[in-house]
């Protein structure tokens, strides 16, 4: 290792202030998702909180939803640059624009900057950030597909104090707020997202009164340095060389491609090569690129890691060419950064390192195919307006050893995306759900398999309101990647409509079409993918395979096929013979 | 005489309370039998009954109530022992219960499997109903899948069944029907519906909730059966009260029914315990800590109750839904281990030596160092007086491995080591202090810290003093404190319905019939249990939120008797606005919703207050056994320090620190600037000077 590390406080305080502060960021996500009111934030945790020094590196994060909280430095660095010295105590800012200084991932994640005074000195900053209901633009919910340019997609906020020196500057916030379309919820939003950086400052004050601001001070830097040696030990353990990987998964997406170095203790990710930007609003801006990366790292190199923060990033250098899909320019649209072009960029690095180390690396995690509904529901006529987060439900990818989670979808999440019940979805919705359960056969087979999808399915009760349904997730014949080790993919999602007056609208036309009205009894009928496998399907325990059939998870056919495992379809019983001599076969053949 | 009798079933005691009708507090324990753990309550009634001068058959005929807290269904979830479950559930939705709502607990570490359900997929059997959100039945119940249902689970060999289908607490006709008819055709398993367990809105909690009871219920069943049996045989022929995770009792039947409320039982009553010894001082307000071998228990205790939660997690992953004590758990214990990362960062826990090999000081060959080593070199512990001197430990021990394991890798010297080890360990626990009262917007600094378990009070003054808590409450009777719980525990039916307004449009008539309706499910239980009418009381309360928000708080309406008029419903939401505002830092203008109510009926059981002894005198110098250097932070270094017989000290006796008050059950430390008193109630209260 190139640079010597250690510890310069005293090893107590350290290992006590490093908890107290993981605490305080923990605290501002449990108020955030108990105070927010939009579905999307505290159910699909569409959030963040993070805590960062004054040079906007990472100090203390809560995991929730791991792909933006890479994106925070970004946003307080566009703070810092555009403001300068005119930052005071008790100033408020807003920021969500991805190509005003960088400082947004995504439009409809809106990242409020919080400086935090200790006395009369900014010491920190808090960055909060989290998906909005909407952000103004040519389609509800934020993502509009058929938007020709980023003003189409959303309201652009660059970098704007909303409350200056403690007093909301109301003419600017109602500015913010008049073009939105669901105001009074995203108002009560803005404000849990500020409230819970209150209560942080709080907290961090009394911190500092006990431990003296110096300790405190070496103890950030301490902190940093101690997660910049735990991720170069793991970088260490790589064999040296150049990994490539090459990642394009649906017909229209452009290919995104990573050559990953790893030297030493170092990591180099480039993505200079990727495709050119899409006219669909797939492309990433430079700060969604950043966070996906990372989260790939964390998620494979650094799983077992006990702390996460910045420090981690040091030893890795990303690299982009401005122009191409992972590093959009203005004006191109990028709506489904967050989803899809960010599930790209996760398994391409993961494509990368599995050719060196597959053990580490996760497979990929099945796509979501969901619709983003909305209307006006009759029964209170109120508007709403919301993802289908049951069609979210796909697979996780498996990993050596472990076999995928099912319904843990979509990967930027990873299982911290909070699936609303039944109960709650047809309160807050004009809509019946018919069915919502794993779809058998619909992980990819491995030694290992990937984590089930499912069959979700939905008739309108909107009467006498149409519901407006538009397509706007990841391009459903995506197939995600990597499988790993002979592990198998999944089969391809699939979307048709069934409309009361006998019309049916085939899974080829959804993809054209996209946007659609639905009137009570017209049905929705979707088909989740579940996730990758790892290692040769004909390897996986017999006992594991009989106990899937069992579930009805894996049908006889697909675990004679697939696994090589031969049942009898009415008794259960395994064919011992036969099964070895198919094994055998299949293991021949490769 | 007649008695009140607690018995308490851990892991390693069972331990016993007698309370008499005057308010003397009788205790005992005896080891545990886990092959069948009344062979140990038999036993440690015997003994009881042997202390206080009689046979058990005349103690028994002068006990008015017996009050049992049991570990039987916690350790059945939590070592997956529990009943071959099958489940009904709606067609199309065979996979709520394995789904979870679709959490990872920990995003990052992808090497944990996911948790297996406690029903497995080809036991949960779709059946064709449906119900909808207004309670209409859109689609009925097939009443053959049913009966196939029950033919192809007879098959399976299950012991237990589940049915949980949707919207059922608003509809439970269709749950009522596949009820009777797997009873007639099951009638030898253990069956309940969602509608019986928790009605309430969200069908994955409804359901995990009902799955769990469907787990639990038979073993739970089958040993109440036989600790009732046993009793009787024995000559008693009173009442047997089984303590649920809401800190009250109820009929064994009814625990047999409903055993998922016996499942986090077990810390559950120590802070009702701990409220009633605070109380005998005038002291509402605490925050009761436990810390033993493993763990570190802690619970905020406001006006003399203890806070509750709607919900909790068993092991981590199995949720239910269910009004419980709000008892924090914290991986800190005597036993945690200390270690250094390859960093040189040093750390404390979550791995603890438990009790075997233990702590190196034990000599049994452990070879970690622990919180109790450190504690020992720090000279807190008395190596000749551990456990009153039943068990020696060796501080030459406890330095070596300090020595090797934290101080030469840290280049410091090992009471340096010792002085950081415990600072850590003390962090946590302060950290768990903090979540339950700072995060709830309550000051400590009001409170009084109630002090339990081997290792408490050998910690408590170091927690005290960083979170500037004025003054502690060590009890002699903490390490039965359980026993104690369950003994003063009043019975209590927790019922919830769930009714979903917004309060604006709130059908005033519709919540008053829900109450209602709740108070006669909850008088027939009393009646039931022979409470008489004078005796019940009726706590009440709503889950409120802003319009739009997914969680409630929860807010307390008065029981006054009367329906809810206009007015309190008005009260009701400002009190949700001030409720906000003190957790959450501001407050909405948006709509408020209402979404469950709840109603627990309530029998009260009279309790006799602590008898006060007579005050002897403030001079202790009679019981100071000897001194020994310890060590205390804020002076910086050892002190020559005063040891005391806490056993034999008299009422009244006061001692200043920097002193340590020993106990045969734990050790009393008692930092510079603090005085201790033994009070008249049995406990020890120390003051602490800014």
């Amino acid at each position: 290792m190139s640079k010597k590390y250690q510890i310069r406080i005293n090893p107590a305080d350290f290992s006590v202030l490093t908890s107290a502060i993981f605490t305080i960021a923990r605290e501002m996500g449990l108020n955030m998702e108990r105070t927010a009111r939009a579905p999307i934030y505290f159910s699909a945790h569409d959030f963040c909180t993070s805590i960062l020094n004054l040079d906007a590196e990472l100090v203390a994060l809560a995991e929730y939803i791991p792909v933006l909280v890479g994106a925070t430095p970004f946003a307080v660095r566009a703070i810092k640059e555009f403001f300068k010295d005119d930052i005071h105590k008790g100033d408020v800012f807003l920021v969500n624009d991805p190509y005003t200084l960088d400082g947004g991932n995504q439009m409809a994640d809106w990242c409020i900057v919080y400086p935090v005074f200790y006395k009369d000195k900014q010491i920190l900053w808090i960055a909060n950030k989290a998906h909005q209901q909407d952000t103004g633009g040519g389609a509800p919910g934020g993502y509009n597909p058929n938007a020709i340019d980023v003003f189409a997609e959303g309201l652009r906020i660059p970098p704007l104090r909303i409350i200056s020196k403690g007093r909301e500057r109301r003419s600017v916030v109602n500015l913010v707020m008049t073009n939105v379309r669901i105001r009074d919820v995203q108002y009560s939003d803005l404000l849990s997202l500020i409230g819970a950086a209150r209560v942080a400052e709080k907290r961090i004050t009394s911190l500092i009164d006990n431990y003296g601001l110096d300790t405190f001070n070496t103890f950030v830097e301490d902190l940093l340095a101690y997660g910049e040696f735990l991720m170069r030990e793991e970088i260490t353990k790589i064999p040296d060389g150049q990994y490539h990987s090459e990642i394009t998964g649906a017909e229209d997406a452009p290919a995104i491609v990573c050559d990953l170095t790893v030297k030493g203790d170092e990591l180099i990710v480039d993505f200079s090569e990727s495709g050119p930007m899409s006219k669909e609003y797939i492309n990433s801006p430079i700060a969604n690129t950043y966070s996906a990366v990372y989260q790939a790292i964390l998620q494979s190199l650094g799983k077992r890691l006990e702390i996460r923060c910045g420090g981690c990033y040091r030893p890795i250098t990303i690299k982009t060419k401005p122009g191409t899909v992972t590093h959009a320019t203005f004006p191109a649209t990028h709506g489904n950064c967050t989803n899809f072009v960010a599930k790209q960029i996760i398994e391409a690095v993961w494509a990368a390192l599995a050719e060196v180390v597959p053990k580490e690396v996760p497979a990929g995690w099945g796509s979501i195919p969901y619709w983003v509904f909305s209307g006006v529901d009759p029964r209170r006529g109120e508007g709403y307006g919301s993802p289908d987060f049951l069609a979210c439900a796909s697979g996780a990818g498996a990993l050596w050893g472990v076999d995928g989670w099912s319904s843990n979808g979509p990967v930027i999440c990873s299982g911290t995306l909070y699936y609303p019940e039944i109960e709650v979805c047809e309160a807050l919705y004009p809509i019946f759900w018919k069915r919502w359960e794993w779809a058998q056969d619909s992980a990819g087979p491995g030694r290992w398999r990937g984590g089930m999808g499912v069959h979700n399915e939905w008739v309108a009760a909107s009467d006498p309101q149409p519901i407006f349904l538009h397509y706007a997730a990841d391009p459903y014949d995506y197939t995600p990647a990597p499988a790993i080790g002979g592990g198998k993919l999944p089969p391809v999602n699939k979307k048709e409509l069934y409309f009361s007056d006998g019309r049916k609208v085939t899974n080829e036309q959804v993809r054209k079409e996209k946007s659609f009205f639905l009137s009570s009894g017209d049905r929705v009928v979707d088909f989740v993918q579940g996730g990758c496998g790892v290692g040769n399907p004909w390897e996986r325990d017999v006992e594991a395979v009989v106990k899937d059939v069992r579930d009805e998870l894996v049908s006889v056919e697909s675990a004679r096929t697939d696994y090589g495992v031969v049942i009898d379809p009415t008794t259960l019983e395994v064919d011992m013979k036969e099964t070895e001599k198919l094994r055998k076969a299949m293991s021949d053949g490769q | 005489m007649t008695y009140v009798i607690g018995v308490d079933v851990g892991g390693t005691f069972t331990d016993l309370v007698c309370l008499d009708e005057a308010g003397n507090v009788t205790i005992t324990k005896t080891p545990s039998t886990p092959a069948d753990p009344s062979e140990a309550i038999m036993h440690g009634l015997s003994k009881l009954a042997r202390i206080l001068g009689k046979d058990t058959k005349t103690l028994f005929n002068e006990t008015t109530r017996i009050t049992h807290g049991t570990t039987v269904s916690t350790n059945t979830v939590l070592t997956w022992t529990g009943a071959k479950v099958g489940l009904l559930c709606t067609k199309g939705f065979r996979d709520i219960l394995g789904i979870r709502f679709g959490i990872r607990e920990n995003p990052y570490n992808l090497t944990i499997p996911q948790p297996e359900a406690l029903c497995p997929r080809y036991l949960r059997v779709p059946i064709e109903e449906r119900i909808d959100f207004t309670g209409e039945v859109k689609v009925p119940l097939n009443e053959d899948d049913v009966r196939s249902a029950c033919e192809y689970l007879k098959d399976q060999g299950i012991e237990a069944l589940a049915i949980c289908f949707l919207w059922s607490f608003k509809n439970p006709e269709h749950e009522k029907r596949a009820l009777e008819i797997c009873k007639e055709a099951l009638p030898n398993v253990y069956i309940c519906a969602s509608y019986q367990i928790q009605p309430e809105v969200r069908e994955y909690w409804r359901m995990s909730t009902t799955v769990i009871n469907a787990y639990v219920g038979p073993k739970l069943s089958a040993y109440l059966k036989h600790l009732k049996a046993s009793l009787r045989n024995e000559g008693f022929k009173d009442q047997l009260l089984i303590t649920q995770s809401n800190a009250g009792v109820i009929y064994p039947e009814v625990a047999m029914e409903q055993a998922v409320r016996t499942v986090l039982s077990g810390p559950a009553c120590a802070p009702a315990a701990a409220a009633y010894v605070g109380r005998a001082l005038d002291f509402n307000n605490v925050i009761t800590v436990d810390m033993g071998g493993t763990s570190f228990d802690v619970c905020l205790i406001k006006d003399g109750k203890p806070m509750t939660a709607l919900q909790s997690a068993v092991g981590g992953v199995y949720h239910m839904k269910l009004p419980l004590v709000d008892v924090k758990t914290i991986g800190a214990g005597g036993g945690s281990i200390g270690w250094i990362d390859k960093m040189k960062v040093l750390h404390m826990g979550p791995q603890s030596a438990g009790a075997d090999p233990g702590p190196a000081c034990y000599g049994k060959g452990g070879k970690e160092p622990t919180c109790t080593d450190a504690d020992l070199v720090l000279g807190y512990l008395n190596p000749d007086f551990y456990l009153g001197g039943e068990m020696k430990i060796f501080p030459d021990l406890a330095r070596e491995v300090i020595e090797e394991k934290i101080a030469r890798p840290l280049g410091i010297d090992v009471i340096e080591a010792a002085w950081a080890m415990r600072r850590i360990i003390d962090h946590h626990m302060v950290d768990g202090i903090s979540i339950v009262s700072v995060q709830r917007g309550e000051d400590p600094r009001k409170y009084t810290l109630v002090v339990a378990g081997g290792a408490g009070a050998v910690h408590a003054a170091s927690l005290a003093q960083e979170l500037n808590v004025p003054r502690l409450l060590i009890s002699k009777t903490s390490s039965v404190f359980c026993a104690l719980g369950g003994v003063i525990a009043d019975v209590r039916h927790d019922l919830v319905r769930s009714i979903t307004s917004r309060t604006s449009v709130l059908d005033l008539d519709h919540l008053n019939r829900l109450f209602n309706e709740m108070k006669a499910i909850g008088d027939d239980y009393l009646e039931l249990e022979g409470v008489s009418p004078e005796d019940r009381y009726y706590v009440r309360s709503v889950d409120m939120r802003y319009k739009g928000q997914y969680h409630e708080l929860e807010v307390p309406v008065p029981y006054t008797g009367d329906n809810i008029d206009d007015k309190l419903l008005a009260k009701l939401v400002e009190d949700f606005h001030q409720m906000h505002e003190t957790l959450y830092s501001y407050r909405d203008t948006a709509e408020t919703e209402m979404l469950n109510v709840r109603l627990a009926a309530c029998g009260r059981v009279n309790t006799p207050e602590i008898k006060g002894d007579e005050f002897v005198s403030k001079d202790a110098s009679k019981f100071k056994k000897g001194e020994r250097q310890v060590y205390f932070g804020d002076v910086g270094g050892f002190v020559s320090t005063g040891i005391y017989d806490g056993d034999n000290m008299e009422v009244g006796n006061m001692v200043e620190g920097p002193a340590i008050v020993e106990l045969s059950t734990t050790t009393i430390v008692v930092p510079p600037k603090a005085t201790i008193e033994l009070t008249p109630y049995g406990s020890f209260l120390m003051e602490l000077r800014a």
